[in-house]
């Protein structure tokens, strides 16, 4: 589960076994989607694959209609006039196309319009949200002389203009500077603490770290894993090194990729180091045995050998390739060894 | 009540909004607007103008000029890609139904006001140099010519926005219709409603402003064709992804 609390009131976002199948190539985007946000809690969406994302909130702004499964916003099931959620819907899309020929002030006057929002409202939600993302300077200046990162800050006003309770946002650091990212960070926890329910769809993983509580990874359609950052990031303390080697890279992957699933669950190699992530079960006598015999059948030569920790991109690639791995093992009826099955990340209790 | 009709009119008007300031759709107005002008002036030094300069206007620049701009603003109206409308309309509480039927009506009431000023500009300003047999500027005549123009900007716009509204290709969405056309036109012509020869068109169009044709079964017949034109697009709006 995503969060701990049971009072059903807060549930803002319900999702069961959702399944869309997209475009003429029909491509699976959604398998058998299980999800729930609830108000005041960031949830970030990651995966191999933007399709399932983009498609996942197109879903849930009532731009697609789902092909099987159920969607509850705001407890109001999915029906095809979706107005009524959607008002209470913000969405920052990751490619900002605003309207080009008009400038700032009159683009967030025509979005408070179309929100219906009071006008004294709106200049008060306006100025307020100018000044936190420091946009004060450019509301007269036409949106075609905007810079990237001002017209993704003014396409946040305008997502936040009607103050919404469930907040959707793709790639929300996008184009931003340090500073700014960090502006956009504390605003995102801002608004997280005054009860908003976020989803944040993005690949900048460091960013993902800093401002979301719980994480779901998508593989293939699917969701491969739901839980907490920590919880993926080894709450089950995933033993890992650091291997530096001199030698031919390609073997010592095809080494590795054979004991995939066999006392290891994943690696990755960054430059010339190699991190590999071991099984928990095994003892430290026996992944020593196992990561010496790999550097000897793959003829390298190790040069480093330390401890490491996980950090969340390998802990997301990990989790990504493992599920393929058991789902091709299961589609192909292949048994899983006995001492694999607690490897699979899906298993993993962020709680 | 106020609630009820509040987004039609805002969507109606940020439609209204994007039309006049969209470059391409700007420079075909200017063209216009100096044609109406040429019209005016040609009238003066020509006796063959100056005895329908509405019925020349309306046939040679009001009708093509705003077709092409129909057929140019339907052919972007409801792309799967538009990210104006996905992005900044329809995720905010604005239905479909409020949604396409705003659009609609502020595409016609643009286009309304738009051909009642060039009409009534060009027949104000022909007056003096017009023959005394040129009804087509005194009111009644102007009223015909008019009402004739929408119904046709009207038939035009519901079948592109039928087109555009299925989910065709930008390119697509004009090939058809221009085919649609030429398929259209000799049909007519076989079945003997219409001539397609220039002459003949511009001798029909006199006859009703004159008001010697009778105005109102070609009416009705385009009305019910657009009617049924721009539910078919709602309906294509309404199970549309995008």
């Amino acid at each position: 589960m995503i969060v701990e609390e049971n009072n059903s009131d807060s549930v803002v976002l319900k999702i069961q076994n959702l399944t869309k199948i997209v475009g003429g190539t029909h491509q699976v985007a959604l398998s058998d989607v299980t999800l729930e946000v609830r108000s005041g809690r960031v949830l970030g969406l990651v995966g191999d694959n933007q399709i399932s994302r983009a498609t996942l909130f197109r879903l849930i702004l009532g731009l697609q209609s789902p092909d099987s499964g159920s969607l509850k916003i705001f407890h109001q099931d999915y029906s095809e006039d979706m107005n009524n959620v959607t008002s209470r819907i913000g969405f920052v899309p990751e490619n900002i196309e605003l309207t080009k020929n008009i400038n700032s002030i009159e683009y967030l006057r025509l979005v408070s319009q179309l929100s219906g929002v009071r006008k004294q409202v709106a200049v008060a939600q306006i100025a307020k949200f100018s000044e936190i993302l420091h946009f004060g300077d450019h509301l007269g200046t036409s949106i075609r002389k905007l810079k990237r990162s001002e017209a993704r800050c003014l396409a946040l006003i305008g997502a936040l203009v009607h103050d919404p309770e469930l907040l959707l946002l793709e790639e929300p650091a996008k184009d931003f500077n340090l500073g700014m990212r960090k502006v956009v960070r504390r605003l995102i926890r801002d608004l997280s603490d005054e009860g908003k329910a976020i989803i944040i769809a993005s690949d900048d993983l460091p960013f993902l770290e800093q401002v979301t509580g719980d994480l779901a990874i998508f593989a293939d359609g699917h969701i491969a894993f739901q839980g907490s950052v920590m919880s993926i990031k080894g709450a089950k303390d995933i033993p890992t090194v650091s291997v530096s080697f001199a030698g031919s890279v390609d073997r010592l992957e095809s080494e590795l990729r054979v004991h995939v699933n066999r006392g290891i669950l994943s690696y990755r190699f960054v430059v010339d180091t190699c991190h590999i992530y071991f099984d928990p079960e095994m003892f430290l006598s026996e992944r020593l045995r196992l990561l010496l015999d790999i550097i000897e059948n793959s003829e390298v030569t190790l040069l480093d050998l330390r401890p490491s920790t996980v950090d969340l991109e390998d802990a997301v690639d990990g989790v990504v390739n493992n599920f393929r791995e058991t789902r091709v093992s299961k589609l192909l009826g292949l048994r899983q060894p006995e001492s694999h099955k607690s490897l699979d990340y899906s298993q993993i209790d962020g709680n | 009540m106020q609630n009820l009709i509040r987004p039609y009119f805002t969507v109606g008007l940020s439609e209204m909004r994007e039309i006049s300031v969209k470059p391409v759709l700007l420079t075909i107005l200017l063209a216009q607007i100096i044609l109406s002008v040429f019209f005016v002036a040609i009238g003066a030094i020509d006796d063959w103008m100056t005895s329908e300069p509405i019925t020349w206007f309306v046939i040679l620049a009001l009708i093509p000029l705003s077709g092409i701009r129909l057929v140019i603003l339907f052919s972007l109206s409801f792309r799967s890609r538009d990210r104006f409308m996905t992005d900044l309309i329809l995720v905010r509480g604005i239905s479909r139904l409020e949604y396409f039927v705003g659009k609609i009506v502020g595409i016609y009431v643009y286009f309304l006001a738009e051909s009642l000023i060039l009409l009534g500009a060009v027949a104000y300003f022909s007056k003096e140099f017009s023959a005394p047999e040129a009804n087509d500027i005194e009111l009644t005549g102007l009223l015909r010519a008019y009402i004739i123009v929408l119904a046709i900007l009207g038939f035009g716009g519901s079948i592109l926005s039928c087109l555009s509204a299925s989910g065709l290709g930008t390119i697509k969405i004009p090939s058809i219709f221009f085919l649609m056309l030429c398929i259209a036109f000799p049909l007519m012509e076989l079945a003997g409603s219409i001539s397609v020869v220039p002459e003949a068109i511009f001798q029909s169009y006199g006859d009703i402003v004159r008001g010697v044709a009778n105005l109102s079964l070609p009416l009705i017949l385009l009305s019910l064709v657009s009617l049924v034109a721009t539910v078919g697009a709602y309906r294509f709006f309404l199970r549309r992804d995008f």
